[in-house]
């Protein structure tokens, strides 16, 4: 979740047709401050941000923060802190821990 | 210990950086900051910008951010604007002047919300030209709204 700003709050209304599940994403030119991408998000409104240029890696990062994923030090893995521009050994990898974590996730249904 | 682009650059390649930890690095940082602003990277170069007014709000900073307002790209154009709310309300209004009348209206919203609380005489000047004249409706709006705000 944490902190939003308002223009994030107005940003992360946009759900129409989305179920309270759903994670929604959204396509930005730019952030401010600026990041390839940002997981904060209002509660009960799940999603995330992901700037125009963020790396191919950015999506799935975000969308791991927001199931529950935190950094780690690790550049052979999608959560990697130090960013997904520098993943070695693409596509970048997730622990079986945090699968659990994210199938634990309450935004995780059974389908 | 004195600070190299490799720093620069680890603290400004994350996805979400850390700006607070990475002011640590200092005016030191600055030279690399500039150089990153004029390099081929736009994200970089939004960050980049973004951190320098962040670690100082002297003549280098002030330059840097100059810089990045007449960036090509819009991107880094939005971070330049964000940039001046941590710059000197002079130095910030100059510069607030130029993207405030920026052609993408992306850059000239994030402009107008950077406006120092007490903007210069030409500012509001240029603030009652986008009242008037501005083809967003947002921005005549959100115009009218900060000179309403600030006062004469």
């Amino acid at each position: 979740m944490g902190s939003v700003t308002s223009e994030q709050a107005e940003l992360f209304a946009f759900r129409d047709g989305m179920q309270p599940t759903d994670i929604a994403v959204f396509f930005v030119r730019s952030t401010v401050p600026p990041t390839n991408g940002c997981a904060a998000h209002p509660g009960g409104r799940p999603g995330a941000a992901v700037a125009a240029g963020a790396t191919r890696w950015t999506l799935g990062h975000e969308v791991g923060h927001v199931l529950g994923l935190d950094h780690v030090d690790n550049n052979d893995q999608l959560m990697t802190g130090n960013g997904t521009g520098r993943i070695t050994n693409p596509p970048p990898d997730l622990l079986p821990s945090e699968g659990a974590t994210m199938d634990q996730s309450a935004l995780t249904i059974d389908i | 210990m004195p600070v190299d682009m490799s720093d620069v650059r680890a603290a400004l390649e994350r996805d979400e950086p850390d700006y607070t930890q990475a002011q640590q690095l200092g005016p030191g940082a600055i030279p690399h900051l500039a150089a990153l602003v004029r390099g081929d990277d736009a994200m970089l170069a939004a960050k980049a910008v973004y951190l320098t007014s962040l670690i100082d709000a002297g003549q280098d900073a002030i330059k840097v951010v100059a810089d990045a307002a007449s960036h090509p790209d819009p991107a880094v154009r939005v971070a330049a604007a964000a940039a001046t709310r941590h710059l000197p309300a002079h130095a910030a209004s100059d510069i607030v002047i130029a993207l405030a009348a920026d052609s993408d209206g992306g850059v000239a919203r994030v402009a107008l919300k950077s406006v120092p609380a007490k903007p210069s005489d030409e500012l509001r000047g240029q603030l009652a030209y986008l009242q008037g004249n501005s083809e967003f409706p947002e921005l005549r709006e959100l115009a009218t709204h900060i000179l309403a705000d600030t006062g004469p």
